[in-house]
């Protein structure tokens, strides 16, 4: 315990790492200071007294709401406009057709089209539920939610994830190269602890890692917040009919999650998710900097990597199942769960076979970047330290 | 020049080397070859730049009138014989009713079709219509845009004018008639993304290159050596020629390699045609041909490669290892891959985000040559520096 | 007992020792040969820090591969090239390592200021490293060596940016030490064993070529070892040692098998003598 501390207080000690971090930071503010939305800014103050389920006593509530002119005036007709007469939008909602198009446009064939298939069934019995539970007559932030929706979710939750992520692959590079940098791994390798020291060096590089990443997060969302109201909107239902997605095969269709969630614990889900991701990257830069000494060719390795995980399944031909195999099975790798952010807890684009894909890619990589790490370890613990 | 060599052979590690090679195929694979696969990427796009083609091939960069007229008369006549012969051979438009030229585009014009007329019309919008119909909407498009651009487009433009410098050009672009190029907007378009990407990837590669040396070799002490040697602390600028020339050589290197395969893409009978054109929808502020604009790239991204270059060598020279390294070119190649935004998106077009956000034209090369100056002042300010230092 | 049984170290098809056997008991024992002779790399190889390509390396009769972290707990290891962390004290390195050697922290709070007195560094404990000179380095490392206590003492260089007097007290104090431990000593530098060694071990070509006392690894060149201030004059085949000059005349002392040169003097061989002697074939 006490080695895992000094090895920690090496990386807590990096000025270059905190330089690294303020620098993501000002970039964070850079996004959010160009972001402001004066309406939704609005809808976030008079939810509070609104309230945020759509309904009689919401329409009520939003008549007796007055303005002192200007803009606001004008908010407030676009919001009255907006919410009258709104219906369930998961009432008689099918979703047979989204997985239907995802595999003609993919070609899946076999057990993939049936895999395709059973996910969009089961998709259907979230939405009757959510239909039954009237979950879409929320109010979010109204005609404004798509654009703060994708703000926060995409953009800003998804900077995040990368300045983690490239945080603590740095962080565990610099950890597992620590002594070959300071040459003292003669030193050491030969003491008691010896080549075990890898286990609380790893556990240091999880920890700084995931520790950058809260704080960047912390940050970061206190600013957000601090310069976006957000009122009762917290509240919300993110499967809110002023939500949607919109992609090339299936087009426009509302927000569908798996569960129900509430604009704040999606967004602690989505922080959640996060969080294992930047775990992901730091196990893989660390098996990485055990296998490879020089900490830079171990970076542009750890970058090559990600880049085939990406570029393989591109370049299989879809029309063999192996290639198809490889497609499919890649989401559930770091950085295709990386570059989905956007949908996690939904059901997906046309690459997603599985539902909870975001939980079972990251149970997937956890396992296998661990055992890559065992291997690594157990190959640094054998091999010869010239 | 022997010591300069040297440092060369230092830079071009042969490990840093080959994984460089390994991210650019794979870079290639995931930016840039969907630019070169999917051109022109699907119909009428096709058909559009193989008119353009065949106009210029026929009529030079620029199209008169007289020009115009006889191809948009010899094509339709053509293209009408073509679809003709289809519907008389292919019994799938008797039976929908559909005997000739007229019958097809009628029907081709209903909302509502039945399910034999659908299938008529898209015959002739498949392979096995030859894709006939969508050059008939290629040449479609070049008719209207030829007369719009003049009737409609221009004086449009020009009552939207933000300042007197664009009204200025749009009356120098109608008094010269330069609507008359031939550039197709999906060859612009296409070259514009390509060419885009493959300056990040320049900047990306000549960084992880080139950035190493002075930290590698302080880490070993053997700038303790090089100091005390004959040569001196002279050698930071031999590093930094070094590190310059490696610059030089790997964006050549990039140009070549991606540039040939850009090639394949047969963009090349659109050299000498104007960008500003009746067929693209950026406005320029001069003249500037495609192939002008093709070695104002080159160029441009040469100073930005090696203004990066020398930034990398300042960095590398206040870093206490490579992790320290890589820690502060992350923001520096993050500020580069914006500017590679600012820049090479529209150079010298009304639409180029520096010039909405300035207000002035020109800035492409003022930011490229700012980046190149800031990385070479401070590298020189590091050199003069580095004499003084203990 | 260490015990070093028929050991080979290659690296592909270049052998770097061949077929080493040794047993190391109470004492100290010179490891004399010249760079590139394969010292750093049986060092190492005890230091667990490299693998024996053949052969085993066993501490009271077990492999010290399989016994793992109960063989590194009884050695103190000093490199070569001694790296530590510059931003750091020798209080904090020292604290460190204390804890990679599994010793107790009240323990190391007693031993780091006790050791660091001894290598006369109690004046610096708390500076930061990056402000020593490279003897007060190496004295830094000397001390961490003997953090744990060891049962087997390994010295790389050990006086590598040691001045005269340092390198006199540092003899006395392994010469004290070695009381009831082994300690290996690896230098090219005669001086630091020829006092203090008990067995001086010396590898030729890859292979052990000696493992015995300096006086009978002295007596090898007996009745050999010659000096002049007349080499000139000397006619027989002779091997030059070493040169002095004094009052601009120069005397030399050699080795010549063939009898005592009528204007040369006999010279008690020492082990300088005999490195120079056995390696005069080596390019250096």
């Amino acid at each position: 315990m006490f080695i895992y501390w000094l090895e920690l207080r090496k990386l807590l000690s990096s000025a270059a790492a905190w330089g690294f971090l303020a620098v993501c930071l000002l970039f964070n503010l850079f996004i959010i200071g160009n972001s402001g939305n004066g309406y939704a800014d609005y809808i976030g103050a008079v939810s509070k007294e609104t309230g945020v389920v759509l309904g009689e006593s919401f329409r009520d509530r939003l008549s007796f709401l007055t303005t002192d002119g200007g803009r606001e005036a004008q908010y407030l007709e676009w919001l009255k406009l907006e919410t009258h007469g709104v219906t369930d939008v998961f009432e008689g909602y099918e979703t047979g057709y989204i997985g239907e198009r995802y595999i003609a446009a993919a070609g899946a064939t076999g057990y993939f089209a049936q895999a395709m298939r059973d996910k969009y069934a089961a998709l259907q019995k979230v939405v009757d539920g959510k239909a039954k539970r009237d979950e879409s007559l929320s109010l979010y932030f109204a005609g404004a939610t798509y654009a703060r929706h994708q703000l926060l979710f995409k953009s800003l939750t998804g900077w995040l994830t990368t300045e983690g992520a490239l945080i603590a692959a740095l962080v565990a590079l610099l950890s597992a190269g620590y002594e070959q940098i300071c040459q003292t791994g003669d030193v050491v390798y030969s003491t008691r602890k010896g080549r075990r020291i890898m286990l609380p060096k790893l556990a240091a590089s999880l920890t700084a890692g995931l520790g950058a990443y809260a704080i960047l997060a912390l940050l970061t969302l206190a600013l957000y917040f601090g310069m976006n109201e957000y009122g009762e909107v917290w509240r919300s239902n993110v499967s809110s009919l002023f939500n949607y997605r919109v992609d090339w095969i299936a087009g426009a269709r509302p927000f569908v999650t798996w569960h129900s969630f509430s604009v704040l614990t999606y967004l602690l889900a989505v922080l959640g998710v996060g969080a294992g991701g930047v775990l992901c990257f730091s196990l893989m830069a660390f098996g990485i900097g055990m296998w490879v000494r020089n900490s830079y060719i171990a970076f542009l390795l750890f970058l090559a990597a990600n880049a085939a995980m990406v570029a393989v399944p591109g370049l299989m031909p879809q029309t063999w199942t192996a290639g198809m195999a490889v497609r499919y099975f890649s989401m559930l790798t770091s950085v295709w769960l990386w570059l989905k952010h956007a949908l996690w807890f939904t059901d997906g684009d046309m690459d997603i076979l599985w539902a909870h894909f975001e939980t079972l890619g990251l149970g997937v990589s956890l396992a296998a970047l661990t055992a890559f790490c065992v291997l690594a370890g157990i190959r640094f613990g054998k091999r010869d330290l010239t | 020049m022997r010591i300069v060599l040297h440092e060369m052979r230092k830079i071009w590690n042969l490990k840093i080397v080959l994984v460089l090679t390994l991210l650019c195929a794979l870079y290639y694979s995931i930016f840039l070859r969907f630019y070169i696969e999917y051109f022109p990427g699907g119909h009428s796009k096709t058909e559009e730049v193989e008119y353009g083609i065949e106009l210029i091939k026929r009529y030079g960069p620029t199209l008169e009138e007289d020009e115009y007229a006889e191809f948009v008369r010899e094509t339709r006549e053509k293209l009408k014989a073509e679809m003709e012969a289809h519907i008389r051979s292919n019994p799938v438009f008797a039976a929908a009713g559909i005997y000739s030229f007229e019958d097809y585009e009628r029907v081709h014009a209903k909302y509502d079709r039945t399910e034999a007329e659908e299938k008529a019309v898209w015959t002739l919008l498949r392979e096995e219509g030859d894709f006939v119909r969508f050059k008939l909407q290629a040449l479609e498009f070049i008719e209207e845009r030829y007369h719009d651009y003049t009737e409609f487009t221009l004086p449009r433009l020009m009552s939207e004018a933000a300042n007197g410098w664009e009204k200025d050009r749009f009356a120098a672009i109608k008094e010269n008639e330069e609507y008359r190029n031939i550039m197709v907007w999906w060859v612009y378009d296409n070259t514009l993304d390509y060419a885009l990407r493959l300056a990040v990837l320049a900047v990306l590669a000549v960084l992880a290159l080139v950035s190493p040396l002075v930290v590698s070799d302080r880490a070993r002490k053997v700038h303790l050596l090089q100091y005390s040697a004959k040569e001196g602390r002279r050698i930071l600028r031999k590093q930094l020629v070094a590190v310059l020339l490696s610059a030089f050589l790997l964006t050549t290197l990039l140009l070549a390699v991606f540039g040939a395969i850009y090639g394949t893409n047969g963009t090349w009978p659109f050299w000498n045609s104007g960008l500003t054109s009746f067929l693209n929808h950026i406005t320029f502020w001069f003249d500037i041909t495609y192939g002008q604009y093709v070695l104002l790239y080159v160029g441009f991204l040469y100073v930005l490669c090696l203004g990066a270059a020398a930034l990398a060598f300042v960095l590398s020279r206040f870093s206490r290892n490579l992790v320290t390294l890589i820690l502060k070119l992350i923001p520096l190649f993050t500020v580069l891959v914006a500017i590679c935004h600012l820049v090479f998106i529209n150079p010298f077009g009304f639409e180029n985000a520096l010039y909405i956000m300035t207000g002035v034209p020109g800035m492409e090369p003022v930011v490229c040559g700012l980046v190149f100056i800031a990385g070479v002042a401070s590298a020189l300010w590091l050199i003069r520096r580095e004499k003084r230092r203990t | 007992m260490l015990a070093v049984n028929h050991v080979t170290k290659k690296y592909g098809t270049f052998t770097a020792l061949e077929d080493i056997t040794i047993e190391f008991h109470s004492g100290v024992y010179g490891l004399l040969a010249p760079n590139g002779s394969g010292k750093t790399t049986l060092i190492k190889m005890l230091a667990t820090l490299l693998f024996p390509t053949s052969g085993e390396i066993l501490w009271e009769g077990m492999d010290i591969i399989k016994l793992g972290e109960r063989y590194r707990e009884v050695i103190g290891y000093l490199p070569q090239e001694f790296g530590y962390y510059k931003h750091q004290s020798p209080r904090q390195f020292l604290h460190y390592l204390a804890a990679l050697k599994g010793i107790d922290r009240a323990v190391a709070r007693r031993k780091v200021p006790e050791l660091l007195e001894l290598v006369s560094l109690g004046d610096v404990i708390d500076t930061k490293m990056r402000k020593f000179s490279g003897g007060m380095v190496q004295r830094v490392g000397i001390a961490q060596a003997m953090l744990n206590d060891p049962r087997i003492l390994i010295l790389d260089e050990p006086t590598a940016g040691l001045d005269p007097k340092e390198r006199v007290r540092f003899r006395n104090l392994i010469s004290e030490l070695s009381r009831d431990r082994i300690v290996i000593l690896s230098t090219h530098i005669v001086s630091d064993i020829e006092t203090i060694a008990n067995r001086v071990i010396m590898f030729k070509d890859r292979k052990l070529f000696c493992n015995d006392s300096p006086a009978n690894i002295c007596r090898t060149l007996s009745g050999n070892v010659y000096e002049t201030w007349e080499i000139e004059s000397v006619t027989v085949p002779y091997f030059p040692l070493t040169q002095r000059q004094e009052n601009g005349r120069t005397l030399v002392r050699f080795v010549c098998e063939s009898g005592c040169p009528e204007s040369a003097r006999p010279g008690e061989p020492t082990l300088e003598d005999v490195f120079l002697y056995v390696y005069r074939d080596q390019v250096m």
